[in-house]
């Protein structure tokens, strides 16, 4: 029973260390396009302007709820899914 | 300063190999011959090669352990021989714990070389004769012939799952390194 507690926990926070990272590495991808858009929108007003800034921070108010932030938490579902694949595979087979 | 760099590569790249060599499921045809139970001294030399303790595993006083094996030949007539251990909630995250019906199993397609019954044995590890490993089986399945080469699905989905996560890091890496965590500069 102890080793699977230690596994439950070991499972947990890997996988919250890959969602952070995702988390991270998604926003950056998302700031970077609307950076892009702004730079192609208002050409006199390219680089790192206020405007931009202000810009991107209010495009990225909702990112949190975008679907593809909500796909995030498949990290938290789908090596758990694994798991229990492979101990229904190995034993029940 | 190179040349290191590229040692170390090299037996990073070998180490990987042999890992995933060891850890991955592996499929071989043979016959079942024999199964059984031995003492088995479990010492510190081949200690990792056999299950992690308190994965059920009962060891007397001496440190030997009672570990099931399978006797096996090969269709070209050389023997192999299994262990069958759980591995319990432990590594390598097999999550095995039905070694027993897989013995009794084992045990039923038993055929001597008259009237063979060949079988797909999966399994992961080593056989060391000089460090006494062996690799652990996990299943077993019936083949209608041994020229039969049934495919090994899961190494290659972990293989592919492998290579995808590698491919993401390298992106995230690039992404990291272009802008870091804030805002870009320029």
């Amino acid at each position: 029973m102890a080793a699977f507690i230690r596994l439950i926990l070991f499972l947990l926070i890997a996988e919250t260390l890959f969602y952070l990272l995702l988390r991270v590495y998604l926003r950056s991808l998302r700031t970077e396009r609307l950076e892009e858009i702004w730079d192609t929108r208002h050409p006199a007003q390219a680089g790192n302007t206020p405007a931009r800034r202000a810009f991107v921070r209010r495009s990225m108010t909702g990112f949190d709820k975008t679907l593809r932030s909500r796909l995030l938490l498949l990290v938290f579902v789908l090596p758990n899914l694994a798991v229990m694949g492979i101990i229904y595979w190995i034993n029940w087979q | 300063m190179h040349y290191l760099k590229v040692a170390v590569g090299v037996l990073f790249g070998v180490a990987l190999f042999l890992f995933l060599d060891y850890a991955l499921p592996s499929k071989n045809t043979v016959r079942i011959t024999n199964t059984y139970n031995r003492l088995t001294s479990v010492t510190a030399s081949n200690a990792i090669f056999y299950a992690s303790d308190n994965t059920g595993t009962v060891e007397n006083a001496a440190g030997q352990r009672d570990v099931r094996f399978i006797e096996a030949v090969r269709p070209n007539g050389k023997v192999f021989v299994y262990r069958n251990e759980d591995t319990g909630w432990i590594w390598p995250p097999y999550f095995k714990y039905d070694s027993a019906n897989l013995q009794a199993e084992a045990t039923n397609l038993r055929s001597d070389r008259n009237n063979p019954q060949w079988v797909s044995v999966t399994a992961y590890g080593w056989r060391l004769p000089w460090l006494s490993t062996y690799p652990n089986a996990v299943s077993i399945d019936t083949l209608a012939s041994p020229d039969e080469r049934p495919r090994n699905w899961a190494a290659s989905i972990v293989c592919i799952v492998l290579l995808a996560l590698l491919a993401l890091f390298w992106r995230m890496w690039a992404q990291f390194r272009e802008r870091g965590f804030g805002r870009r500069k320029a």
